[in-house]
This record gives C-alpha cells, structure tokens and sequence, in this order.
C-alpha cells in the first residue's frame, strides 16, 4: 500500500578517520500521489536523505523500497529538481527538456511533443529557445520541474528548489507546484527549511531532529488546498510546528 | 569609446610606428642590412606577391597538420586525465616531463623520424600545440561542476562514456576552445622554427612562410626577411581575431564571455 518506504536508514560519513553519524535509523512510509515535506535544522542532513533516496548516494545501513523493489542506484523512476545550478548552460531551455528523453532514446518528434508539453505547464513555451544564462532564477527552476517531469517519474524530489528565490517569486511558485501537482499526482518529496512552505504545500510533514536526524515528528496537514498563508488554521499550524521544530533543535 | 574613434587611434598608431621606422631606418641606421626602410618592404612585398599566397599555404598546412594531431591526442588524453583519477596520475609525470622542453629541442628527432618533410615540420608544431589544448582540457573536467553530472544521471545519463559525451565535453568546451586558441598562438610561432630546416616536397624550390625568411636571411635580403616576419605578424593576429570572433559565436550560451576585444 506504500509506494515508498524507507527502513532504518542511517549514513555515517568518514572523514579523517572520524565518523560522523548523520542520519540515525529514519523510517518513512509514502503513499501514492502524496505530497509529503521534510523540514530540518540546516545541516540535518535533510538534502543527504534526498541523495540517498535518488541513489546518488549508499545509506550506510537500511533500506529504501519503490513498489516493494528496493532501489540500490539511480532510477528512472525517480526524478529530482536541485536547489540551483543544475540546468545545462549549454543548451536551451527546450534541450535541457529533452535531455532525459534523449536518454531514453525517444524519437525526435515524441521528444519535441513531450517537452513542448512540459514546457507548457510551467509556462515557458515562449522561452524555449533561451540559454538558461538568459532567464530569471524562477524561470530556471521551472525548467528544471520541467525537465524532471518530461521523462515521466513516479516520485519527484526536490531538494529546497526554491530557497534561493526571492518571496514573491517563491509564492508563485509554490501555487505553480501545487497545480502541478494536482494535475500529474506525482508523488512529491520536498525538502525545505522554510515551515511556512512546507505547510503550503504538503500533506504530510516530516521533522527531522538536529544531527544526528531522527524523524522528530511528522505532522499531518490537512488545510484545504488552496491554501492561504494568513488564514488563522494556517497560522496556528506554524505555531505549533515552528514550537516542535526548535523543540528538535534544543535537544 | 565609440568604434570610429577607436579604429582612429588604431590606425594612428599604427602610421606612427610606420613613420617612426621610415625615419630611423633612412636617417639615423642608413644600411638596408640592419634595418631596412618601409618602402624596401613594401617594394619587397610586390616582387614576391605571387610567391607569398604558396609560402602562406604551405605554413599553413604545417600548422593545421601540428593542430589536427594534438587535437585529436591532446583533447583525449586531457578528458581522460580530468575525468578518472588513475589516468591522472599515470600521465601527469609523463606529462610534466616532457611539457618543460622546448619544441625546438625537438627538432634533430623531428629530422631523424620525418626526414626533411612536411610532417617533421607539423610535428615541431603539434609539440607545441599539444599540452595548452591538454592542460585546458584537463582543467576543463576539473571544473564541471559537480551538480550538472548529477543532474546527467538523474535523468538517466549514467555511463561515463554518455556523462562525458553530454555533460563533460560541452562543459569544458569554453576551456578547451581557449587551449586550441592558444596552441595557434603557439603553433604559428613554431612555424619559423619548423621550416627551418628546408624541405622541398612539391618541386617549388623552398617554400613556408619560416623557410623562406631563413633563405632570405642567408641571402642577407634584409628586406624580405622583415616581410615575411611582418606576415607572420598579421596571419597570427587574424588567426586570433578569428578565434575570438568564433568563440564568442559558440559560446553564446555563457555570460561574461569575453567579446570586448572583437
């Protein structure tokens, strides 16, 4: 019944014959189709989780299940949008789209017709032929939303793909994200630091603890979506998180 | 500065140091062996018009053929050297050994392996295209920047033949366009070099831009010594002023490329 599970997940890094446990025996389940953020102290090793998830990175010990395989290495069934930098300079916006499909060996014309599409939902159909160099930090992150969708994964992640905006563009996006997702049901992992964002967004939130990161506490939102950033429910979920969050933080 | 007003300096410039020379050589030095006057120059130019265009040619074919092989040798070695450790560490000493001798040392084996032919002429050139085209390659891979291969296998790019086809190669371009930029630069001064020797593989007599400047100068025709160093001035400007100009083209993608000197 869960698309994902993660079991006893931890990650040691070794530096100078030091270890240095980094994550401490996560478990998470996630549904189908849900939209699940995890908020953390900055250095919790949030974005680590996320590496290990994707398989650019091996957990030291544990498990992580897709449909009941466990996932060993990167996969395609796994899509990922980064916190910044990650479009190719090199080529267009409409190039970048189409890189995963050229990886898959799609036809041209399937190529052009998927990405046109994806373009289309981030509502950048008229900047296809730009270089990356020649758009707004916005823009590049709905290219790259763009781009992790077109090649059609079950579970998007993203790792804070909007810290580097500023509040205005940030919001846009946010709803953008939320439409997104509604209409394709990816099932989405969305690392932040931001409570406020997280709540926006997600269905479920997963707090992690400072380092060693344990799951804290995973907090079930269920504000109707839209949702308003200055409704009174709204407000007083921050509340009562941003008090769990710092709670995780002094201990 | 608008463009009409810097062309004008130029071109004062450039009638100045004319003048200048004109002067010295006729008033003050007065010996065509020690420095020749501009119009024994100009007048030097119009009696080989028509040997110059062979001469550049074949200089030309020279240096294209010492470019072709430390492209196609120097832009492998530098990928693989950049993208795997061990061939890192294999050809660096290999590399640092040979990179501090001059291309001219090369000469008596160039002589020994090619006999007096156009390839020994190339491979004096290729010697010292070859490690600026390797070295920028190789620091070209150094700097992708970690990010962008992860993003490559994210979206299913995972072989290393695929990641540096994709990812490495147009990434590191810009660095491995100035290397090939500066191995011109380099090759063309080898020219002189290289020509040195005389060949005679095309029944013209001797031919090359290097060739005929060392002739001359045996002649003590001072004057056609100056011109062909004067071409081997303005083919290795143009030949930069074209690269800019084709890099700035191709590398349209990157802010902050340099077109200031177009």
């Amino acid at each position: 019944m869960y698309q994902l599970q993660l079991k006893n997940l931890s990650k040691t890094f070794k530096r100078n014959s030091k270890k240095l446990l980094v994550l401490d025996n996560i478990n998470l389940n996630v549904k189908k189709s849900e939209f699940i953020a995890i908020v953390g102290p900055s250095g919790c090793g949030k974005t680590t989780l996320l590496r290990i998830i994707m398989g650019l990175e091996h957990p030291s010990k544990g498990s992580i299940k897709l449909d009941d395989k466990s996932i060993k290495e990167v996969s395609s069934a796994l899509g990922m949008v980064f916190q910044e930098f990650s479009l190719f300079g090199w080529r267009t916006v409409l190039e970048n789209v189409t890189f995963g499909l050229e990886m898959k060996k799609l036809g041209r014309k399937e190529q052009m017709k998927i990405s046109e599409e994806y373009l289309k939902l981030v509502d950048l159909e008229d900047f296809k032929k730009h270089y990356p160099c020649e758009l707004s930090g916005g823009m590049k992150q709905r290219v790259a939303v763009a781009r992790a969708l077109a090649t059609n994964p079950e579970v998007l992640l993203m790792d804070e793909p909007f810290g580097a905006l500023d509040e205005q563009t940030r919001n846009t996006l946010q709803t953008e994200l939320i439409k997104i997702w509604k209409k394709t049901r990816k099932t989405v992992i969305f690392i932040t630091h931001n409570i406020e964002e997280a709540i926006f967004l997600a269905q479920r939130i997963v707090i992690l603890s400072k380092t060693p990161s344990t799951v804290n506490r995973i907090i079930e939102n269920k504000l109707p979506y839209p949702r308003d950033k200055l409704a009174p429910d709204f407000i007083k979920l921050k509340c009562d998180i941003t008090r769990h969050f710092y709670d995780g933080k002094d201990k | 500065m608008n463009n009409l007003k810097k062309n004008k300096i130029q071109i004062f410039s450039i009638l100045l140091f004319l003048f200048l020379w004109q002067i010295i050589s006729q008033y003050l030095i007065n010996d065509p062996l020690i420095l020749p006057t501009v119009s024994e120059v100009i007048k030097a130019f119009f009696e080989l018009s028509s040997d110059i265009p062979i001469d550049l040619a074949v200089s030309l074919l020279h240096l294209s053929t010492g470019l072709f092989f430390a492209l196609i040798i120097g832009i492998p070695i530098g990928a693989l050297m950049g993208w795997y450790k061990n061939a890192d560490q294999f050809f660096d000493p290999i590399i640092e050994m040979l990179r501090p001798i001059p291309p001219l040392a090369w000469i008596p084996f160039a002589i020994i392996w090619f006999g007096l032919s156009d390839y020994s002429a190339g491979f004096i050139i290729f010697i010292g295209a070859l490690f600026p085209i390797l070295t920028n390659t190789y620091t070209g891979f150094r700097n992708i920047p970690k990010r962008l291969v992860e993003a490559a296998k994210v979206l299913g790019c995972k072989k290393n033949i695929n990641l540096i086809r994709h990812v490495a190669l147009p990434s590191s371009f810009p660095y491995i366009l100035s290397g090939i930029r500066i191995s011109i630069g380099i090759g063309w001064m080898c020219v002189v070099a290289a020509e040195m020797f005389g060949l005679d593989n095309y029944g013209l007599g001797n031919v090359g831009v290097g060739n005929m400047l060392w002739q001359y100068y045996s002649l003590h025709m001072m004057d056609r010594v100056a011109l062909y160093m004067l071409i081997l001035g303005v083919m290795g400007l143009s030949m930069d002023r074209l690269l800019k100009y084709a890099e700035a083209n191709l590398l349209k993608w990157k802010k902050g490329t340099n077109i200031r000197q177009i």
